[in-house]
């Protein structure tokens, strides 16, 4: 056990996290570089290379000889890196002794960064502080302020932090040994109970669940019975390894390593995240703390685009949640959409993400509603319960009280756009609660935030008033009540349920405002005039007016070439089946999405 | 049903800059040309699969088919009703550009059995002949609609166009006053487009010309049919609008399911549930006939599906759907599957719907794709497949 190391990277977006596990795995022949032909063998789905960030976990073994002349194991267990995943990435944590932090010398500290960093620090890791890109002309001249950012930071002195270029292969051999002499052995009891922590799963066709663990105590042994905690499942192991680039059999794991076990599991849903595995007949005491259900945070309805394709949507979520346990979907019916799903996310970038996988993967033509938070609704009657869909709000009259969730922002910018940053947040209804500055022009600005003012377009909107600069990360804190309201949209006189939102009282009659002009931009004229309302119960707080189309006939239809003209008008079909129709009314997709195209300032 | 025989002359003195029907100004091969579509002639009579067919209308299209001459007319109508059965009284068609015709020609087009004319004029407007790029102007336009009245045609049909950019309400009514003075029997008023590979696309696309919206365009539409019918031309189509019982039977054909048979490069035939198109380049289509080849760039057959889309667009464009035979063809009871969607458009003053048939109002044909959408697009949704089982 001694010669183990258990260790992640902590590390934002675009600061070379990827890039450094590649050379990791390079120096310690873990691939050749022959093999490093596709860059960044971390991030396998095409989504996550695209988008330069990290979805699904990956643990890695590596061997090392080090200069002391021993041989050791080094476990990197990948971390996701996004703010909808906090939970997986602190259960990922709890199965290392130690983190790299990554800092661009360049960029300096990131708000996902330190938001990680705090969380591993709670989890007592040990830190080993790297700047990357060092290489760079412009790290000349920034990276002694990067360097004393992360002396505040985690209060080391300046001879712990390394540097490299991973991007070049300059100091890597560095990391490895600073990884085997600073970051200690795991602790653990091999002959007491087994006791080993999930700390993320995937599924494969073949073979059922792949669990991906790390064991505290005792031994992970093949044939052995084994119990997960909190689904109280149990199962018998059947495959035992640890993972090289693929999977590597060892037929048993002991306390201080990092691998996998299959054990005919088929279903995704019964290995949470942060469960604990025991042996079925020597159990140990108690679990591994910190285990939570994770719980979406947002949710949109699916629906296809077609009516006739509900039962292919339902098999490509059905499939597509083999793979992603986060995802919820319950059948709901829409009168404006039909049939389709409400689907629970755990935030916006994992929604965007379920409906690409959707439409890439699974082929399926989706039309999607705006996102919305989960609001707990106290009725007159003291009837208390939680809507995920504005259309099942009650009437007006017996609502007491409405509650929406409300977050705890942490948001990091460089000072000259403290002030643009204050006045997105006030906008979005936020409380200030404290700033700091972390160096003479980088302050940490914590808000608390209504989760339904984020959850739409927020994060660019922080993105571009700040030239890029500052980040975001947040937690939910707790359920608070406001004045909100439901804004109804009206066509020709019928509520279209699915355009319905939920909104702060103060802020509806701009919000009505501008949706309905919205709208009159994205419904095409037709044949008949469509009014547009927008309206609270019963009372009418905007409107406006698509006119009638006039004209639509092509004029030539002679000569007798009919082809021509047929396909002109198979094409002309092809663009109204991307629209819903609703009663008379052709609505294209994105007016359902209209609300996230307003400029909310 | 009696059938049609078109022959496309693909020549013209200059091309209209709007225009993307096929010809080229190269007149010298007109010769060669008709040797080469008596050639096509023979091809096809050689081949048999006509020879069930009757037919009762010929139109000389193209083109300008006034650059003929009466006998290069004759050589090519000759071996047409040698070979093919052509009923007596057969309306038979040539389009004349103004400039191309005199007293001579015109002698020589009737003793060639030509018995309509179709006189491309497109407007009265000097201002608006040079827009167009017209050969001629509005006072030779004049004058050949006299000269043809007085050699004796007595179905004369016009061409003329609208939507012309600026293009105002008096504009068009001049014209149609003007038109008034001629014993017309049938005016075609086409909208003018813009076809991609013009110059006028070009123009467009350069911003050189701002076109009329669509609600001008619409106003100026339905003020020219109302103005027509009430001088007695009543709308049997889109663009077209005849005196009583004078509409043009051959063009009938193409929107009411008809057969007719092409001759000459771009001319398309509809035959046997098959739609095909000869190739729109003279020296291919040279090339191919000496060789003994079809002349075709393009064939299909016609699923049920096509068959059906094309049986709504095409009747509803021209002079309504007739529910009988509709529902005879394609098992399909249009009046009661759809009868919300018919109701509306009823109610919102687009359909007349009586016993037989469903046709559009004038506004309706101001939508006439539109609604064919929404009525195929409804149709579909009733799951096709379904019905073509029973």
């Amino acid at each position: 056990m001694n010669n183990i190391r258990n260790f992640c990277i902590i590390a934002h977006i675009d600061h070379g996290k990827s890039t450094l596990a590649d050379r990791l795995l390079e120096k310690t022949g873990r691939v050749s570089s022959r093999e490093m032909t596709t860059n960044q063998i971390l991030d396998n789905n095409p989504l996550e290379q695209e988008r330069g960030i990290t979805i699904k976990l990956h643990a890695i073994q590596m061997e090392y000889k080090a200069k002391d002349g021993k041989d050791y194991i080094l476990n990197l267990i990948d971390t996701p890196g996004h703010v909808d995943f906090s939970y997986e990435v602190s259960r990922s944590l709890a199965a290392c002794e130690g983190a790299l932090l990554i800092v661009d010398a360049t960029q300096g500290v990131e708000a996902q960064t330190i938001s990680n960093l705090y969380m591993a620090i709670d989890s007592d890791l040990e830190i080993i502080p790297v700047m990357n890109k060092i290489d760079l002309p412009s790290a000349a001249t920034t990276m002694d302020t990067v360097k004393q950012q992360i002396i505040d930071l985690i209060g080391c002195s300046e001879t712990d932090i390394l540097s490299c270029s991973a991007k070049q292969g300059i100091g890597i051999e560095e990391i490895l040994e600073e990884i085997v002499h600073r970051i200690p052995p795991p602790k653990g009891d091999p002959n007491a109970p087994l006791r080993a922590l999930i700390y993320d799963s995937v599924f494969d066709t073949y073979r059922g669940v792949i669990v991906n663990t790390r064991v505290f105590d005792g031994v992970l042994k093949e044939k052995d019975k084994i119990y997960f905690y909190a689904t109280q499942q149990s199962y018998e192991v059947e495959e035992v390894g640890t993972m090289h680039m693929k999977r590597f059999r060892t037929g048993e794991l002991s306390a201080g390593n990092v691998g996998y076990l299959i054990a005919s599991i088929r279903n995704l849903q019964d290995t949470k995240v942060g469960d604990t595995i025991t042996n079925f007949n020597h159990p140990c005491d108690k679990p591994i703390e910190g285990f939570r259900i994770v719980k979406p945070m947002v949710f949109s309805g699916i629906y296809p685009s077609d009516a006739a394709d509900f039962e292919d949507l339902r098999e490509s979520l059905a499939k597509l949640v083999l793979n992603d346990s986060a995802i919820t979907y319950e059948p709901e019916s829409s009168s404006a959409l039909g049939f389709g799903f409400r689907c629970g996310f755990l935030g916006l970038l994992h929604l965007e993400i379920v409906q690409e996988r959707l439409e890439r993967e699974f082929d399926q033509n989706i039309v999607s509603t705006v996102p919305n938070v989960r609001y707990k609704v106290i009725k007159t009657n003291s009837e208390e319960f939680f809507i995920d869909n504005p259309a099942q709000l009650p009437d007006r009259g017996n609502i007491a009280e409405i509650q929406e969730p409300f977050i705890r922002a942490q948001i990091i910018t460089p000072d000259e756009y403290l002030g643009n940053v204050m006045k997105l947040c006030i906008d979005r209804r936020g409380i200030l609660k404290n700033t700091t500055y972390l160096s003479a022009e980088r302050v940490d600005v914590e808000f608390e935030l209504p989760l339904s003012e984020v959850v739409f377009d927020f994060f660019d909107k922080l993105k571009s008033i700040s030239r890029g600069y500052a980040s975001l990360d947040y937690e939910f804190i707790e359920y608070r009540t406001e004045d909100l309201v439901k804004l109804d949209i009206l066509l020709n006189g019928e509520t279209v349920d699915a355009l319905s939102t939920i909104v702060h009282n103060k802020k509806s009659a701009d919000w009505g405002r501008k949706l309905c002009s919205k709208l009159k931009e994205l419904i095409p004229r037709q044949m008949f005039e469509v009014a547009i309302q927008a309206a609270i119960g019963s009372k009418v707080i905007s409107r406006t007016n698509v006119q009638a189309l006039r004209k639509n006939v092509i004029a030539k239809c002679y000569g007798g070439d009919i082809t021509r003209k047929r396909k002109l008008l198979e094409k002309q079909k092809e663009g109204k089946k991307r629209m819903k129709q609703i009663g008379k009314i052709e609505i294209p997709q994105e007016a359902f999405l209209a609300v996230l195209s307003i400029d909310n300032n | 049903m009696t059938a049609g025989l078109y022959i496309h002359i693909p020549f013209c003195q200059r091309k209209c800059f709007y225009c993307d029907f096929y010809s080229i100004e190269n007149t010298e091969l007109i010769n060669q040309f008709v040797d080469y579509l008596i050639l096509e002639i023979q091809q096809k009579v050689s081949a048999g699969k006509y020879s069930d067919l009757t037919f009762d209308t010929i139109f000389f299209g193209g083109g300008t088919p006034s650059l003929l001459s009466g006998t290069q007319i004759s050589r090519i109508l000759d071996p047409l009703h040698k070979n093919f059965k052509i009923l007596d009284g057969s309306e038979i068609t040539i389009e004349c550009n103004p400039r191309t015709i005199d007293k001579e020609k015109l002698k020589a087009y009737q003793k060639a059995s030509i018995n309509r004319l179709s006189i491309g004029v497109q407007s009265f407007l000097d201002s608006e002949l040079n827009f167009l790029s017209r050969i001629h102007n509005a006072n030779q336009a004049k004058e050949s609609l006299n000269l043809a009245f007085e050699s004796g045609f007595e179905n004369l049909s016009i061409d003329l166009l609208f939507a012309l950019p600026k293009q105002r309400q008096e504009d068009i009514l001049f014209s149609l006053e003007e038109a008034y003075n001629f014993p017309l029997s049938h005016i075609s008023y086409y909208n003018l487009t813009y076809e991609e590979e013009t110059p006028l696309y070009q123009d467009l696309e350069n911003g050189k010309i701002e076109p009329l919206s669509d609600d001008e365009e619409s106003s100026l539409y339905l003020s020219i049919i109302k103005n027509l019918e009430q001088q007695g031309f009543k709308q049997y189509e889109v663009s077209n609008f005849s005196k009583p019982n004078l509409q043009c039977k051959h063009n009938l054909k193409y929107w009411t399911d008809a057969p007719y048979i092409g001759f000459g490069p771009s001319a398309h035939s509809y035959f046997d549930n098959s739609r095909s198109k000869n190739v729109d380049d003279l020296l291919i289509y040279f090339n191919l006939l000496s060789k003994k080849e079809e002349p075709l760039i393009f064939s299909e057959e016609l699923s049920f599906k096509d068959r059906m889309m094309e049986s709504i667009f095409l009747s509803l464009r021209a002079d309504g759907l007739v529910l009988e035979q509709f529902a005879k063809e394609f098992f399909f009871d249009i009046l009661f599957e759809l009868r919300d969607l018919l109701l509306s458009l009823t109610l919102g003053g687009f359909l007349s719907i009586d016993k037989t048939k469903i046709k559009l109002t004038a506004k309706g044909y101001s939508l006439c794709d539109e609604i064919c959408l929404r009525i195929i697009k409804d149709i579909e949704n009733k799951d096709i497949e379904k019905i073509m089982r029973i």
